[in-house]
């Protein structure tokens, strides 16, 4: 039982992470338009901290093979940056339940997100801080708000539609 | 969640998103001031290549040149001579005459000015070096 278990989480964490993968190549042509920052919340609402780490690992993985940003130097501030979503939202941000809560948590993971990454970018084209995030802001701006919108329309129904098939195979919140 | 709440902060969401795009398209745009039609003809009067380039405020012939092309340039005390560019060189009693609008300009390579949307030529030219060109 416990065996089959471990196989259905498997099946699990690689299909989830497939679907991350392939929804950011899918909107890869809007720059910073993507449902990254929708997904891994309801991963990390529905499946814990633990598997939705796996998740993003496979993610960030697969997304700096298929980009070519795989390096000591970027692929480590992309993963700091995906897993303070599951390590925020199931500690300091736990009793965040609402819609409307997790929207506006959605815009503060995108732009905790992008100020992590532009530390690699700092040591590396050499700019300033503060010069960079200038012109960064129009990018934090769109994942923002592509964050917060998804949220405010999709969480709802894909967790609903989620936790049924998580009961179903009995794969809820370990 | 309230539905008039939802609606309100989707347009207000998708307002704010056409305006970055707006934005970075402008600044994107605005960042080349022009585009310049490069034409290389042979001796034989042979168009070779033919290629549109675009220009930043404050660039000159020469940096679009060496961007675009395989250029050898030679300086001189009276400015600069191109030797080479791409297939077209200055071998053999040749030089490579330049055109601007179909007009040999008043000033070198490096004094020429240009705008949006001039047409640049660069010929193959035979050199008569007893009696000159």
């Amino acid at each position: 039982m416990k065996e089959k278990q471990g196989v259905k989480n498997l099946v699990l964490i690689s299909f989830l992470s497939v679907i991350l993968f392939v929804q950011k190549l899918m909107l890869a042509f809007l720059p910073n338009i993507q449902l990254t920052v929708l997904l891994i919340i309801l991963f990390s609402k529905t499946l814990g901290t633990r598997r939705t780490g796996v998740i993003v690992t496979l993610y960030v993985f697969l997304d700096s093979l298929a980009f070519g940003s795989i390096s000591l130097i970027y692929s480590p501030f992309i993963l700091i940056g995906w897993l303070m979503i599951p390590f925020l939202l199931n500690s300091s941000f736990r009793k965040v339940e609402s819609v409307l809560g997790l929207a506006v948590l959605g815009i503060f993971f995108s732009l905790l997100y992008s100020w992590i990454n532009i530390m690699p970018n700092i040591f590396i084209i050499e700019v300033s801080f503060w010069h960079y995030l200038l012109l960064d802001i129009p990018f934090e701006i769109l994942l923002s708000v592509s964050s917060f919108l998804s949220i405010i329309w999709f969480y709802k129904p894909l967790k609903d539609a989620f936790e049924v098939l998580l009961r179903k195979h009995k794969l809820g919140n370990l | 969640m309230d539905k008039r709440l939802k609606a309100v902060l989707t347009f207000l969401g998708i307002v704010l998103l056409l305006a970055v795009f707006y934005f970075l398209g402008k600044s994107f745009y605005s960042d080349s001031k022009g585009e310049l039609t490069i034409i290389l003809v042979n001796e034989q009067a042979e168009v070779v290549s033919e290629k549109d380039v675009y220009f930043e405020e404050g660039d000159t012939l020469l940096q679009i040149l060496s961007d675009n092309f395989d250029v050898d340039i030679k300086e001189y005390p009276f400015g600069s001579m191109i030797l080479k560019i791409d297939s077209l060189d200055s071998e053999d009693n040749y030089f490579i005459a330049i055109f601007l609008n179909g007009e040999e300009p008043s000033a070198g390579i490096d004094g020429i000015e240009f705008q949006d949307g001039d047409e640049i030529k660069f010929v193959r030219t035979a050199y008569d070096p007893l009696f000159g060109n």
